[in-house]
């Protein structure tokens, strides 16, 4: 009997202090639910908007019930305009993953070298590297068409692939040497007097630690190419076209084709809603180039 | 001594019976950064003396005859060109509008999620998402929502109580709306940025303020402000740089329009260079871009280099 | 297997600070050498700059006559053991033991008899599939000691490699690092700030301070015939008293006024020396303590610390602050007066510069 008197004297204690606390802490869910709420209506709005059929896509008041119908995803892949979604599909696909990988082991490399190794002028070449990331392309989009056209690389995909290695490098670069500072020194000068050279180190000791950086910045860097709207634009046509290219034809649709042009939002941001959920932990770091962690 | 460890490669001056121990190193070094070095120098370096090379020139795409020595004379029309100052003004007015209420509302937002509050930290990750989208489907997404037919934006409008509103097309209107597109696309990067922060301050900080009795207030205004100064300088200098180059929302949803109402200045300078098409005077305004870009860089790499050597 | 020698070894940082002084400092083939000192002395760079992990300004370095200071780290054939076990956090216990192989390329089958044979050694063959994280601190460090021991190497570099661990974890695996070093015989430089590990565990041990080396020489060398206040001090615990002296006569000495008897030995170096500011040297165990005596060095305690059969008694005197270690039975209460007498002939005179007095071959 005592027992459970105690125990509900505790309980409304506990009661209490949660009373005291729950204005603010309602107050917090209900601003917490409403702002994610509009941060995800847009997509919410994408996806069903491709899944309508047209007369539900121009419908007044907007239709909340309706059938989902596949048939704008079908038109954009099979049917609609000159070139099915699948071809500009490849070609993100390719750009972004080969362009990320080689922006990542010039990257991991560079960034080893800062963080490892001293040498004149590091710190302004790295700081340099760092004021890259700024670079606004519509101010390098004259120079670079031009210097792209010259060397007779218009609409190819090795035109793209460079400038969005040149592009996610300072990004890379900047994120790993902090990933790679982070080593205990005395992890490689053991490897080093296990009889291991400064190369043979970077590579086997060194990169399979930072792993988890080198997928955040893999990531991010596939990402910013992926999304890459102006370069592609400017610079390719038809071959080595990419999904934004793609997308901003919809200006020439006349405003008609909104379910095939959602299909195709749909699969240019579906990646991303998995790759995001993959590198939550390092996102910010990433984002801000480690100045917040 | 067992001094700073971070550089063991090089600690001492080398003499010269360990030179090569010097030789291997630097070998080392420069196999190691050369071919990033390489890229940038040739995609960021080059471009910028090419453009300064092209803004001295009468260079039009696509004509026969070949680029002409301008001198600065596409400076001076700049200089004089109505189109120009507008365009300017246009992209001051999104920047400072969008990047304060990014800021604003970012702040707030953050000590909203600083808790541990069930449920809160799934919340959080989901307004990540806004950040990491093609800004062209954003620009599309919100040009149909914002549509005055059938648009969502202006059904919410209606059923509160308004009546259709031409969002895109009516002057003030449509630089708003841009405005708003990017406030919903970047304000969760900002809270995201200002929680991380929140979360990186250190506890006893907090616990000797009020072990001093600093009130409720003190507490912001004399420790926590101060503490997220270089975040706040951080996140801002970011999003001032990439509101300046962004140009796909103006691309999706007005194309500059109504009237030139939201020709921000790469819209503008991408027009120059690829519709009319006069590169030299687009390279012109890519060099005034690339200045400005350069100052607000700068202070970002002052800001990151004074973290560095506190660090 | 090597005998090392550094040769006028001097390492000066960029910013001036002078890591280690015009060092010159031979290493016998199968010896296990102490570098022992203060944090900061020098000690670890010495053998960083050994290993070839960091540089120096100026003098040679040479293994079994042969320079190796221009030679890349992998290139010197020494095995380190590190303070933090600096294990590769990625690989297992194993492959971290057979690091060493694999850079040498020996074939699968070696290696893993190789390793197999180290973890029967270090009695750690139920752990060779674990990584570093499911390892005890203990443990990592075998497997640390299991890397370099794997190599058969020329000499071993132990920077503190027991400073991480447990007391009663340092005493076991102290034991076990000597007897496996006496067993292969492998030239070894072993750096600890721990005098007791140092004395428990060296052939002959080397004091550096500031840079410099100070003195060489086993532990009762050291204890016993320290050659300047700074060894003296270092090594003993607890530390020597220092008190001032008057000197009353050509070789007599007086504290506050009270004669000192002193030994012949010490008298003589008294004599050959013209320096007034003089500084006496007692341990603490060479004191006795009895009731207080006219014309006698009296003193009162300030404080007693049991210690089970001893107890470390604080004395504060007109000359100064002294420790007197007595036997539990024989402790005084805090407060009481005492006199202090002393051994003669365990006495340390210092001069002016902190160098002891010679007290000849004859002394201690």
């Amino acid at each position: 009997m005592t027992v459970g008197l105690v125990r509900s004297k505790d309980l409304k204690a506990g009661v209490r202090r949660s009373a005291a606390a729950w204005p603010i802490g309602t107050l917090r869910y209900l601003v917490a639910a409403i702002f994610t709420g509009f941060c995800l209506f847009p997509f919410y709005v994408i996806v069903t908007t491709a899944l309508k059929t047209e007369t539900a896509i121009f419908a007044w008041p907007p239709v909340w019930n309706f059938k989902p119908t596949l048939q704008s995803f079908y038109n954009a892949l099979f049917v609609f305009g000159g070139r099915s979604a699948i071809f500009y599909l490849i070609n993100s696909v390719i750009i972004s993953a080969v362009s990320t990988f080689v922006a990542v082991v010039l990257g991991a490399m560079a960034a080893y070298g800062f963080a490892r190794f001293s040498f004149a002028g590091k710190r302004h070449l790295a700081f340099w590297i760092l004021s890259t990331r700024f670079a606004p392309p519509v101010a390098f989009i004259v120079p670079i068409y031009l210097m792209v056209q010259k060397a007779g690389m218009l609409d190819s995909h090795i035109a793209l692939i460079l400038i969005y290695t040149a592009m996610n490098l300072s990004l890379v670069i900047w994120i790993l040497r902090g990933f790679f500072s982070e080593i205990p020194i005395e992890i490689e000068e053991a490897a080093l007097v296990d009889g291991y050279s400064r190369l043979q180190i970077f590579w086997r000791v060194a990169l399979p630690l930072v792993r988890p950086g080198i997928v955040s910045t893999a990531i991010l860097s596939a990402i910013f190419s992926w999304n890459e709207f102006l370069y592609a634009m400017v610079l390719t046509q038809s071959k080595a076209a990419t999904l934004p290219v793609y997308l901003a034809g919809f200006s020439n649709s006349m405003g008609l084709a909104w379910g095939e042009y959602m299909a195709v939002g749909t699969m240019a941001v579906l990646p991303i809603l998995i790759f995001t959920f993959a590198l939550q932990k390092h996102l910010v770091r990433g984002l801000t180039f480690g100045a917040v962690k | 001594m067992e001094a700073s460890r971070t550089d063991y490669f090089s600690l001492g001056e080398p003499k010269p019976d360990s030179m090569k121990l010097a030789v291997e190193r630097r070998r080392a070094t420069w196999l190691l950064i050369a071919p990033a070095f390489v890229v940038l120098l040739g995609l960021n370096l080059f471009p910028i003396v090419y453009a300064l090379y092209i803004s001295c020139h009468y260079w039009m795409l696509a004509r026969p005859q070949p680029p002409r020595f301008a001198g600065l004379s596409n400076y001076q029309e700049l200089f004089f060109d109505a189109r120009f100052r507008n365009s300017v003004l246009v992209s001051l007015k999104f920047i400072v509008l969008a990047v304060g209420i990014e800021m604003l509302l970012g702040f707030g937002l953050a000590f909203v999620f600083n808790t541990r509050l069930r449920g809160m930290a799934t919340l959080r990750k989901l307004t990540l998402l806004p950040s990491l989208v093609m800004p062209l489907v954003v620009g599309l997404v919100w040009f149909y929502m914002f549509n005055e037919n059938f648009g969502i934006v202006n059904w919410f409008w209606v059923v509160l109580g308004g009546t259709r509103v031409p969002f895109l097309t009516q002057g003030a209107l449509a630089l708003l709306s841009i405005v708003a597109t990017d406030v919903w696309q970047w304000t969760p990067f900002v809270m995201l940025v200002f929680f991380a922060a929140l979360q990186a301050l250190p506890e006893y900080v907090y616990e000797a303020a009020r072990i001093d009795g600093l009130s409720g207030s003190q507490i912001f205004f004399r420790v926590t402000l101060p503490l997220l100064r270089p975040a706040i300088l951080i996140v801002l200098i970011i999003r001032a740089v990439d509101a300046l180059r962004s140009l796909e929302l103006v691309f999706m949803m007005t194309k500059g329009g109504p009237a030139g109402d939201t020709e921000v200045l790469p819209w503008y300078l991408y027009t120059t260079g690829f519709m009319s098409p006069d590169l030299g005077y687009a390279a012109a305004m890519a060099v005034l871009m690339l200045a400005l870009v350069t100052i607000l860089s700068q202070l970002f790499v002052r800001q990151l280099e004074s973290r560095e050597v506190t660090r | 297997m090597a005998r090392i020698e550094f040769k006028g070894v001097s390492k000066t940082y960029p910013d001036g600070t002078r890591a280690i002084v015009d060092l010159d400092l031979v290493v016998e083939d199968g010896e296990l050498l102490c570098l022992l000192g203060p944090s900061g002395c020098g000690k670890s760079s010495t053998i960083r700059v050994l290993a070839g992990l960091e540089t120096f300004s100026d003098g040679m370095i040479l293994a079994d006559n042969n320079r190796i200071d221009h030679l890349p780290p992998q290139a010197r054939d020494c095995a380190m053991i590190f303070e933090n076990y600096a294990l590769y956090p990625h690989l297992t216990a194993f492959e971290n033991i057979a690091m060493p192989l694999r850079a040498r390329r020996l074939p699968a089958s070696e290696i893993k008899a190789r390793v197999t044979k180290i973890a029967g050694i270090l009695r750690m063959e139920h752990l060779m599939g674990r990584r570093p994280s499911r390892l005890s601190g203990g443990e990592k460090q075998r497997v640390g000691i299991g890397r370099a021991l794997v190599r058969e190497p020329a000499m071993f570099l132990m920077d503190e490699p027991l400073g991480h661990l447990e007391a009663y974890l340092r005493v076991e695996l102290r034991a076990e690092i000597r007897k496996l070093q006496e067993r292969l015989g492998i030239t070894t430089i072993y750096v600890t700030h721990d005098q007791e590990e140092a004395a428990a565990i060296a052939d002959r041990i080397v004091v550096m301070s500031a840079g410099r080396l100070q003195q060489v020489g086993s532990f009762l060398d050291l204890f016993d015939r320290p050659v300047n206040r700074f060894v003296a001090e270092f090594v003993g615990e607890p530390p020597m008293v220092f008190l001032p002296v008057e000197r009353t006569n050509a070789d007599s000495i007086a504290v506050k006024g009270v004669r000192i008897p002193i030994s012949e030995p010490l008298r003589a170096a008294l004599r050959a020396t013209q320096d007034r500011e003089l500084i006496l040297g007692i341990r603490p165990n060479d004191f006795s303590l009895g009731p207080p005596v006219r014309d006698h060095l009296n003193g009162t305690v300030t404080l007693v610390q049991p210690q089970g059969d001893h107890a470390i008694v604080a004395v504060s005197t007109p000359a100064g602050p002294a420790t007197a270690i007595v036997p539990s039975d024989r402790r005084p209460a805090p407060g009481a007066t005492v006199g202090l007498t002393f051994a003669g002939e365990r006495l340390h005179l210092f001069d002016s510069a902190a160098r002891a007095l010679n007290k000849g071959e004859g002394g201690g």
